[in-house]
């Protein structure tokens, strides 16, 4: 057996704070005399976390990259991180300050001073997930039965995640956040977000910029703002919730058993109760008034609140210690290819309804390039993901092997490379096949034991332990 | 040590206490493929009416293996106590076999007795005894032991809960340990037999046994039977055992084939007495089963009968909560048919309980042996009637990981309620609490593992 | 029985939330126990048919076995050739190949005709992906693991694949194993060898396994040994 470690890095650049860590994710390699390889993340450990900086912004949401990139390079300093150690890790640029000029300049300069295998995510759902992660909700819905949500609350926006049997299966985010509403210690209303003001006018709560706003008024909005969304987790909106979510939902709802809260509010929740508006205010917002507000608020509801292992590190520690994972052990790499960063996944069912018909197969996978090739254009490389194989015979892998050649031969002429990857154990015996099926020129990425249900885009690392590489499924950036 | 005996109208001949040792036995497939069983029924019995002639003073001054040659002999040699074996030192082995059989001798007297005898001179009585004869024999004996609870109580039957997992997978770990305690099984211990041998897994399962012991308070011990080197460095990493496991043989160099010699096993009792969880003086585990010996190769062509006992002469030291002989795991090359495992299971019961040890037997069959499911419903119900202390439960008598087939959680509470026997005491009065039993029965909610979801 | 259970289920291939009738097990759990049960003795007692052979065109030679109970007692002579097999291997096989390929039947003949037909040519891929070519391959009729060391003897390969049979399980009656071992011989310790175990449609993928093999085989004739002291 060999362990390895992995130095894995996460940045999480928020609303209204910065927070950096360092983990080492220990990469256990099973290697015995009796059996095929295995390889799996065995230990997530933090070694170095940072302080929690406020986010360095220009103007309104504007980060100053110049500033945070000061921040940076004293923190990689601090924690003795080399860059060419850092193999996998995440970047996630939240809340309102996503946008696409911050994330690119952010990605631009991360790209050559924050390591080669960093990886720059943002969006709600995925950052409730990884909060998720982070602050153990995900392991707790492995413990019991029914379904956690994970609530992570920051200046913004609340990202929730629910999760059942260890796995996500919902997000949603709301407007619930700490600095929606921004004042001084006198209580004068220096900003509100636009984002809420449909739904205080539904509730007829009049704060205006400007204008001074009493204890009373603001734990009010706190009050239900924190019931609307709890009604909503709990299978009963009421209180206009639908006015305070950032996207109507895909699918409806399940109402969930527990609650998990995480980020900034969160940690303010386990703090007494703020005596009076100046101490309500001391941030400058009205955060220490929500936090305590939903704590009471949350008394009520049909759903216990679990203690959450992380508050306010949650996102980062879900992004750095939780986004990596590995590849199987036994896959079929031309290493000259890699990393491959931002791979559009392409899923291909090869089993319809369990069946398995080799020229349906081939009519999906010539589909699904024509498509992917369309969509792509030029020399973009995406994934072909396998879905649905219940067991893969010999007469299979070589139908599979074939029909992906020829559409390759058909649509991709100029493409160098063919990248598949699937769920079961089959990697390598599949990429021997193509292999030995396509035009030498032609490389062969064939990877398994990879769950990408969740996943639009996969980035593929280097490897890691044996033939095993990092990987990284991820939902849609920057949507 | 020459031997003659004249049965039949023929002369049979003797060269060695060896010899007559493994022509005694009763028939079994080991010894025949070791070369050293009699050729037919008539040399057999002509070997046990040799056997039983033989004093207990020349076994002893006959020793297979030296106590300076081999480190197993001298355990049992030092181990012996000189005033009593004096005293029934020019005995023979029938009347030794009469003295263990005799109304006159209570449980508490074979135990003191086994005290001055070595291994062989068990295992010698055993030779000559029916299967009636050991069940009779060792029914007397009461060997009760302690770890985190106790278990060997007359009248009670504890069982091992082996919830294995074909990837050591956590939660299929604890799904099937739900199964087996929702059928009153586990008093004895939960242990698993791990498949993955690094530290980090042992201390993995370690940890998860020990969490479902401690959260639903159940009175009760854990331990996960990897090589001993293993369990070490994970207790030593701070792993909460209660048990440690190792399995031994009957000789120096088989012990060593295991990778592990008596000063190991000192420092691994030295570490569980220091760092265990348990608070009782019982912390080890062990395994034993025939035929180990010859499958390394390290048998000196001793049978495997006289082996097995030596196994437990060994035991003898550690004080051990549990002697398990894995009894039908080994294969048909070493015991044949279910009539041969039958045979084994007894005389191991008998032989242990003689060293004075707390035995346990796996009731057990591979699927290349010629026995069935229903020879171990006779085999249990034998041992169940001779006072084994504790028996092995899996799913529905299959284990998935080990892939060999033991008795059902269902057999085990079958034996309790046909044989009128109990689990151990504060293991019984967990089960009424949580409603698993009631009045002493099983309840309504008896074999629902997600019983236990709803306690979480 | 319901959903909670169904889910604990998931978690294991034990047989678990089986129920019950008083202590006992209920009629089908316990009936299918038994089925399985006789599914593995039977193919510890079954036979490889002569056509899955010849189709792939493998001829068949003994050991010293003569029959099964023969062959369950007396694992020595499971690993030595008949005169009359050894007088085969001379004559078809090619000498000092780089691959010798060998199938077996051993405890489960099941696990050869079930697994032949996936194994068989991913592990030919797996070979030539690894520019490694293979002797001449037959079958050995009561072989046991050892008897890659009689062979080893007579033709010398540099690595050895042994395809055969597992003790069956109820999980499963027909688990295969590969073997590999370079330069068997006699006296090769058993430390000395590697194997996948477990090969069937439910455990190791046998495409996947077979196609593990080239990689494995490719690693001992660099380093020139196997077992313990290859490093993969």
């Amino acid at each position: 057996m060999n362990e390895n470690w992995v130095t894995s890095i996460g940045l999480d650049i928020g609303t209204s704070t910065t927070k950096f860590i360092v983990s080492r994710l220990l990469v256990n390699e099973t290697k015995n005399r009796f059996s095929l390889p295995g390889v799996q993340i065995v230990d997530r450990q933090i070694s170095y976390t940072s302080k929690i900086y406020t986010t360095p912004l220009k103007e309104e949401n504007a980060i100053d990259v110049e500033a945070l990139s000061l921040i940076l390079a004293a923190e990689y300093k601090r924690s003795s991180v080399k860059l060419g150690d850092v193999k996998a890790g995440a970047v996630i640029i939240t809340g309102e300050t996503a946008r696409k000029e911050n994330a690119e300049a952010i990605i631009h300069y991360l790209a050559e001073k924050a390591g080669n295998f960093v990886i720059a995510t943002a969006g709600n759902d995925l950052e409730g997930i990884l909060a998720g992660k982070g602050s153990g909700a995900q392991k707790r819905s492995n413990e019991m039965d029914g379904i956690i949500a994970n609530v992570d609350i920051g200046g913004g926006t609340a990202n929730v995640a629910l999760f059942q049997h260890g796995k996500a299966i919902q997000t949603c985010t709301f407007h619930v956040g700490g600095r929606l509403i921004r004042l001084s210690e006198s209580g004068l209303v220096t900003y509100i977000s636009p984002h809420i003001q449909p739904w205080l006018t539904a509730h007829h709560m009049m704060v205006k910029k400007g204008q001074t706003a009493s204890y009373r008024q603001l734990y009010a909005i706190g009050e239900k703002m924190s019931e609307a969304m709890l009604s909503f987790l709990t299978g009963k909106p009421a209180l206009h919730a639908e006015l305070l979510q950032t996207a109507p939902l895909k699918k409806p709802m399940e109402p969930v058993q527990e609650i998990m809260f995480s980020g900034g509010v969160a940690h303010m929740m386990e703090q007494p109760r703020p005596i009076t508006l100046g101490d309500a205010a001391r941030h400058g917002d009205m955060g220490p008034l929500l936090a305590y507000a939903l704590r009471e608020a949350a008394v009520f509801y049909p759903a216990e609140v679990k203690a959450a292992q992380e508050t306010t590190r949650a996102t980062v520690i879900g992004a750095g210690m939780q986004n990596t994972e590995v590849s199987g052990a036994t896959v079929f790499v031309d290493e000259a290819v890699l990393p491959l960063k931002n791979v559009p996944i392409v899923k291909v069912t090869v089993e319809q309804d369990e069946v398995w018909d080799a020229d349906l197969f081939e009519k999906r996978v010539k589909q699904a390039i024509q498509q992917a090739v369309c969509l792509y254009e030029g020399n973009q490389p995406f994934a072909i993901a396998l879905l649905h194989i219940s067991y893969c015979t010999y007469a299979m892998l070589t139908a599979i092997a074939e029909a992906i050649q020829k559409a390759f031969d058909q649509h991709c002429t100029e493409s160098t490379q063919i990248v598949v990857i699937c769920e079961s154990d089959m990697a390598k015996a599949l990429g021997q096949v193509l292999a030995k099926q396509g035009p030498p020129d032609r490389k062969i990425i064939c990877l398994d034991q990879i769950d990408f249900t969740h996943g639009d885009y996969i980035d593929l690392g280097l490897p890691v332990a044996g033939e095993a590489i990092a990987v990284s499924v991820k939902t849609l950036a920057f949507s | 040590m020459e031997k003659k005996t004249v049965l039949l109208g023929e002369t049979y001949q003797f060269a060695s206490l060896k010899e007559v040792l493994a022509k005694a036995n009763e028939e079994r497939s080991g010894d025949e493929l070791a070369g050293i069983a009699a050729a037919n029924m008539k040399e057999r019995m002509a070997a046990k009416v040799v056997l039983a002639d033989v004093t207990l003073s020349e076994i002893r001054n006959y020793p297979l293996l030296s106590p300076e040659e081999d480190e197993v002999s001298r355990i049992i040699e030092e181990g012996l106590d000189e005033s009593i074996y004096k005293a029934v030192q020019r005995w023979t082995v029938a009347d030794l076999r009469e003295y263990i059989l005799s109304d006159e001798q209570s449980g508490a007297d074979l135990l003191k007795l086994g005290t001055g005898l070595t291994s062989e001179m068990i295992a010698a009585a055993a030779k000559i005894m029916s299967n009636l004869d050991l069940i009779q024999a060792a029914s007397k004996i009461e060997i009760i032991t302690h770890c985190q609870t106790h278990i060997g109580a007359a009248g009670t039957l504890a069982s091992r809960a082996q919830p294995n997992h074909p990837s050591d997978n956590l939660q299929g770990m604890r799904a099937s340990a739900y199964e087996a305690l929702s059928y009153g099984i586990g008093d004895a211990m939960i242990g698993i037999n791990p498949v993955i041998d690094t530290t980090d897994n042992i201390a993995a399962l370690l940890k998860e046994t020990k969490e479902i012991i401690d959260q639903f308070s159940i009175p009760t011990q854990n331990c996960v039977l990897s090589h001993v080197t293993s369990q070490i460095r994970a207790i030593e990493k701070g792993a909460p055992a209660d048990l440690i496991f190792q399995s031994l043989a009957g000789s120096q160099a088989a012990i060593e084939s295991f990778g592990i010699s008596v000063s190991m096993l000192d420092e691994a009792t030295a570490l569980i007495n220091e760092k265990g969880t348990a608070t009782g003086p019982n912390r080890w585990y062990l395994e034993t089963g025939q035929g180990s010996e010859l499958s390394s190769n390290s048998h000196f062509d001793i049978d495997q009968v006289t082996l097995e006992s030596r196994c437990y002469g060994l035991a003898r030291r550690y004080n051990p909560f549990l002697v398990n002989t894995v009894v039908g795991f080994i294969g048909p090359e070493y015991l044949y048919d279910s009539k041969q495992v039958m045979r084994a299971g007894l005389e191991d019961h008998f032989m242990g309980k003689m060293h004075g040890l707390p035995m346990g037997v796996d009731v057990c069959y591979t699927n290349h042996m010629k026995a069935d499911q229903n020879d171990m419903d006779n085999l249990s119900t034998l041992l169940a009637a001779a006072g084994v202390n504790f028996v092995i439960g899996v799913p529905m008598a299959d284990d998935c990981m080990l892939n060999y087939q033991s008795l059902s959680y269902h057999d085990i509470a079958t034996l309790r309620s046909v044989m009128k026997l109990k689990p151990a005491s504060a293991f019984e009065q967990w089960l009424e609490q949580i409603g698993i039993m009631q009045n002493g029965k099983l309840s309504r909610h008896a074999g629902d593992p997600a019983y236990f979801l709803t306690l979480a | 029985m319901n959903e909670v259970v169904d889910r604990l289920k998931n978690y294991t291939p034990a047989r678990i939330g089986v129920g019950r009738t008083g202590t006992r097990p209920l009629t089908k759990e316990f009936l299918s126990f038994r089925i399985d049960h006789a599914a593995a003795v039977d193919s510890v007692y079954g036979e490889v048919a002569p056509e899955l052979l010849e189709s792939f065109q493998l001829f068949s030679v003994d050991t010293c076995i003569e029959t099964k109970e023969h062959y369950l007692t007396r694992p020595d002579q499971g690993r030595l050739l008949s005169e009359a097999g050894e007088k085969m291997i001379w004559e078809k096989c090619v000498k000092q190949p780089q691959v010798q390929v060998v199938v077996s039947d051993g405890l489960s003949a099941n696990a050869i005709e079930e697994n032949m037909a996936d194994v068989y040519p991913a592990l030919m891929d797996s070979l030539e992906a690894n520019g490694l070519s293979a002797g001449t391959p037959f079958f050995v009729k009561g072989g046991r693991v050892g008897c890659m060391d009689a062979i080893g003897e007579l033709l010398k390969p540099d690595v050895f694949v042994l395809l055969i049979g597992e003790r069956p399980g109820l999980v499963c009656a027909h688990s295969m194993s590969a073997y590999m071992c370079y330069r068997p011989r006699a006296g090769t310790r058993e430390s000395e060898r590697m194997v996948i175990s477990n090969i069937h449609r439910r455990g190791t993928p046998p495409v996947e396994a077979a196609a593990h093999i080239g990689t494995i085989l490719s690693k001992m004739i660099e380093q020139k040994t196997s077992g313990v002291g290859l490093v993969m």
